[in-house]
């Protein structure tokens, strides 16, 4: 690869900054849908950030002469819901919600994930027992398992957190443990223990960051399916409750008015549609772009 | 010999592997990968282990440093029995007893730097503060061979022979007494071995090292070893001074395995051993003497009787009948 090459050609101090993070997110650049997902991110979370300065009328405010205004009417960039609130604003600040529900659910998710793989991967007394639990978490289909949480629970954004994040809890165990095992089963893993290190020293400085990336793949993956998932949910009213903008529950309330005003449902669609598909083809680039046979790191 | 005492005593030291069959996992056989092994090495010495593959070298020397279970016997480093001991006291020993291993590639964390993992072990094992132990590990980078701005550098960075001069630095570092070789030039180009084994031959010069040598490159043992021992699916073979197993070979298996060794002379072809059949499998472990499935020189006894270990020479022994 010429970058490598070029790479090793510049002195040992700037070797030092070229991570394998770096080369990674160099090898990501190349694949262009992946770019184009990234790009689609970077405005989602851009737009999330500084959602109260890009709209002019609040997600919630109402303005009854001034319902179900189409596409540009009258200075409403996407036009206005049955109640006359400005569907641009409500769909900026449903990106707010849908990256922070799916943001916290996967990081939730991975812990759990992280803890429960890690500790089957590495011992073969408590493996059984987790990959057990875990198989009972497969049995259930994912958004049933997350409607008997919510059911227990009650409906809130709070719950769809935690109901999603248990829902990304044995996806995540399986990808780690798989990874422990093999890496467990490493020469310098022996060498670790000949030297007398602790448990907790091999699992967390040299088990644990040998399998990043499958995880990051995971995580990137699953945050589309976590944004899915909080909108199914919010469609279905299980989730935010109106007035909340999230984008499921907005479709939700854009069904009545199907035929006199589509674009209430057709927007946060697209937009649903848009960033799973970023988060997707941005997790297919990270897959490619971590594969250890690209690069000769042994 | 030397009457002190020994660095390392080993007894009857056995380990097998259970195979499990069946939903309930009993145990229906063993697979004996070391049986009955008992030895000395003595400090400053080193001590060759060949055989083929699968003979148990490498698990005796894994055995030996605590890194697998056995089944029987007993191990005493410096006269204090180790075997089976908790990992918070054999962590003390683990300081004395240290491995270089045999593949340079996989036996080094491929994220994190050298220089971070030779840390590691100081700060594992001692109370050094960072910097001290930076210094140090400097020291031990240029002590190896290498270069001290290596520091910041993955293990990908390095070939195969750095690679392996990074292994003995961890093994080094925490100036041991053992140091247990498991095939640790094999995986080397014959140019690289050279210099490995120049480097390993200089620490212990400087250092009072002992080695366990395992390897199955008969005249890299040669080179190396003061003492050789021959193992044969699990078993000790035959055990003697370097001089007396290579010029003197009593054991019939012996004298196959160095016939075996390739002679860069030509024309100087040396009457080849070869033996019958395939290496038995060591879970259908053969009765008597486990050589007799193959020895040229296998009588009847031979398949029903043990034979004794037996000092044929000072310091010479051999595990045969018809010798």
């Amino acid at each position: 690869m010429p970058s490598n090459l070029a790479l090793n050609g510049k002195n040992a101090t700037s070797r030092k900054q070229e991570s394998n993070l770096v080369k990674t997110f160099k090898r990501l650049l190349k694949n262009k849908l992946a770019v184009f997902g990234l790009f689609i991110i970077a405005i989602l979370i851009i737009i999330a950030v500084f959602a109260p300065l890009l709209v002019s009328q609040g997600p919630f405010e109402q303005n009854l002469s001034e319902t179900e205004l189409g596409v540009g009417e009258q200075g409403h960039l996407l036009g206005t819901d049955n109640y006359g609130r400005d569907m641009w604003s409500r769909l900026i600040y449903g990106a707010r919600i849908s990256l922070v529900v799916g943001l916290s659910s996967v990081i939730l998710g991975l812990i759990g994930g992280l803890i429960l793989g890690l500790l089957g991967g590495y011992y073969k007394k408590l493996d059984g027992i987790i990959m057990r639990i875990v198989d009972l978490l497969f049995a259930f289909p994912g958004i049933l398992l997350a409607m008997l949480i919510i059911a227990m629970l009650g409906t809130s954004l709070v719950n769809v957190i935690i109901a999603i994040s248990i829902w990304s809890i044995p996806g995540c165990a399986r990808i780690v443990r798989g990874s422990a095992l093999s890496i467990k089963k490493q020469e310098y893993i022996l060498a670790m223990k000949s030297l007398g290190a602790s448990d907790a020293r091999i699992i967390l400085k040299h088990i644990l960051p040998n399998c990043t990336a499958p995880i990051i793949v995971f995580a990137t993956m699953r945050m589309g399916t976590a944004i899915l998932s909080t909108s199914a949910l919010s469609f279905l009213g299980l989730g935010a409750q109106p007035p909340t903008p999230e984008w499921g529950a907005m479709i939700a309330a854009g069904q009545d008015f199907m035929w006199s005003a589509p674009h209430m449902s057709v927007i946060p669609g697209v937009a649903i549609m848009l960033t799973i598909f970023a988060f997707n083809v941005v997790g297919d680039g990270l897959r490619d772009a971590l594969d250890p046979n690209m690069e000769l790191d042994g | 010999m030397t009457d002190q005492q020994p660095l390392l005593e080993v007894k009857d030291l056995k380990k097998y592997f259970p195979i499990k069959s069946g939903v309930l996992q009993r145990t229906t056989a063993n697979v004996k990968a070391v049986e009955n092994v008992s030895l000395q090495v003595h400090e400053g010495e080193t001590l060759g282990i060949v055989g083929e593959s699968g003979c148990g070298k490498s698990t005796f020397g894994r055995s030996v440093l605590g890194l697998e279970d056995i089944t029987d016997g007993t191990i005493e480093f410096r006269g204090d029995h180790i075997e089976g001991l908790s990992k918070r006291k054999l962590k003390e020993y683990k300081k004395d007893m240290q491995m270089i291993f045999q593949d340079p590639f996989a036996s080094l964390n491929p994220r994190q730097r050298i220089g971070d993992a030779l840390e590691e072990v100081f700060v594992i094992h001692s109370s050094l503060s960072k910097a001290d132990r930076q210094k140090r590990v400097r020291e031990l980078l240029v002590e190896v061979g290498l270069q001290e701005d290596h520091y910041n550098r993955y293990p990908h960075e390095f070939s195969g022979g750095q690679r392996q001069r990074i292994g003995i630095a961890r093994a080094i570092a925490l100036n041991p007494s053992l140091i247990v070789c498991d095939e640790a030039v094999s995986a080397l180009d014959v140019s690289v071995q050279a210099q490995i084994i120049r480097l390993l031959i200089d620490l212990q010069k400087r250092y009072q090292l002992t080695y366990m040598f395992i390897s199955h490159d008969l005249g890299v043992v040669k080179h190396m070893c003061d003492r050789v021992l021959v193992m044969y699916l699990g078993t000790m073979v035959e055990l003697g001074s370097s001089d007396q197993i290579y010029k003197n070979p009593l054991h019939p298996y012996t004298r196959a395995l160095l016939s075996a060794i390739p002679r860069p002379i030509p024309g100087r072809k040396k009457e080849r051993i070869k033996l019958e059949g395939d290496l038995p499998s060591a879970s259908n472990y053969p009765t008597g003497c486990p050589f007799h499935t193959r020895c040229p020189l296998a009588q009847e006894h031979c398949k029903t009787v043990v034979p004794e270990w037996r000092e044929v020479e000072e310091g010479h022994f051999i595990a045969c009948h018809e010798v």
